[in-house]
């Protein structure tokens, strides 16, 4: 028997290599979380890492499911929606395994899409992107952009891994990508299935470890590559 | 026989299978109205275009335009493989995508699992 979870929200972590700063990541979110009312669970997706990523989260009492090979983030997302949508969430997040996300802008945000009733709520890093590096903030605005142009959505920050979804998101939304293009194509979907879609200001923490494990600008050109390949698929193929 | 109706006869059963194909796809709502209608563009475009090589070519030839000969009956087999291989191609890519999709639904399905 399925367990249904309403009224609790899944925080859903995609994680690659994260050993080193998992155990931060999901310790930070509980500290913050408990001195809230919100009911939670922390799902982390191990999406197939070659190091202890799914046994050092296992010890912080979060639920790890393990991706047997490495599927790419946008898969690693979609099982984190699809655990979220077959235990009834009535909300779910996604956020970066690399901490570089902060738990309050989470809440934050939780509040802002229950109150408003968005159905897809966008953290927008470049609103205070006082630390992140001029090539990032060029290809994050050169990916929205493309986005926009490709897509039809316009979101300032359309590569932002701090999302947040309604229970009609959960229930609706599907891509096809694996790589970091899903960013891009989720919105698209979202669109497609008539979904609110909003964004707000966060703050990214840059770490050394956060800038390493980021994208680069060349990947952004993978990325704009994928997103036109699935855009002419939809009307050719 | 004239080879023009050569190249109709053998390709245009292919145009039909497609058109036959997207239409059934379109009524099952497999695929949406946008796209329905781009393969109706494409499947009759073709068709026009098949009909359309004799007089175009004898156009062209009797404007000075072109000096190439007329179509040989290698150039009909030649056309028909290309289509026929276009169409493989295109089976073959939208099966692998469905197969895609369905691996890693079961991928999703059995990480879940195992994982509990």
């Amino acid at each position: 028997m399925v367990i249904k979870n309403t009224n609790k929200i899944c925080i859903i972590i995609p994680a690659y290599n994260e050993a080193k700063v998992i155990k931060d990541v999901i310790l930070s979110l509980k500290k913050v979380f408990r001195r809230s009312s919100i009911k939670y669970t922390i799902v982390v997706i191990n999406d197939g890492s070659t190091d202890n990523t799914s046994s050092v989260a296992k010890s912080t009492g979060a639920i790890v499911i393990n991706h047997l090979l490495n599927m790419g983030p946008g898969r690693a997302t979609a099982t984190g929606l699809y655990y979220a949508k077959k235990y009834g969430y009535s909300t779910a997040a996604t956020i970066d395994g690399d901490g570089q996300h902060s738990p309050r802008d989470l809440i934050k945000g939780i509040k802002i899409l229950q109150k408003e009733k968005i159905d897809l709520l966008i953290g927008n890093r470049l609103k205070k992107a006082n630390d992140m590096s001029l090539n990032k903030r060029f290809g994050n605005l050169i990916l929205s952009y493309f986005t926009y142009l490709v897509f039809g959505v316009k979101i300032t920050d359309s590569q932002s891994g701090l999302r947040i979804y309604s229970k009609k998101a959960i229930d609706n939304l599907k891509w096809h990508s694996s790589g970091y293009e899903f960013c891009s194509e989720m919105l698209w979907r979202a669109k497609q299935e008539n979904l609110m879609i909003s964004d707000y200001p966060i703050k990214a923490i840059y770490t050394s470890y956060s800038k390493q494990k980021g994208q680069n600008n060349w990947n952004a050109i993978n990325i704009i590559k994928s997103i036109i390949k699935h855009r002419l698929v939809e009307i050719f193929g | 026989m004239s080879r023009y109706l050569l190249l109709i006869l053998f390709n245009t059963p292919f145009a039909l299978l497609g058109l036959l194909g997207s239409l059934t796809q379109f009524k099952m709502k497999r695929i949406s109205l946008v796209k329905f209608l781009f393969h109706l563009f494409f499947w009759f475009f073709i068709i026009f275009s098949l009909i359309m090589a004799e007089p175009v070519y004898k156009s062209l030839y009797s404007s000075g335009l072109t000096q190439t000969e007329s179509l040989s009956l290698f150039d009909v087999i030649q056309i028909t493989a290309i289509i026929i291989l276009l169409y493989g191609i295109n089976r073959a890519r939208i099966k692998l995508a469905s197969l895609e999709n369905k691996v890693n639904e079961i991928h999703q399905i059995i990480s879940i699992k195992t994982s509990k």
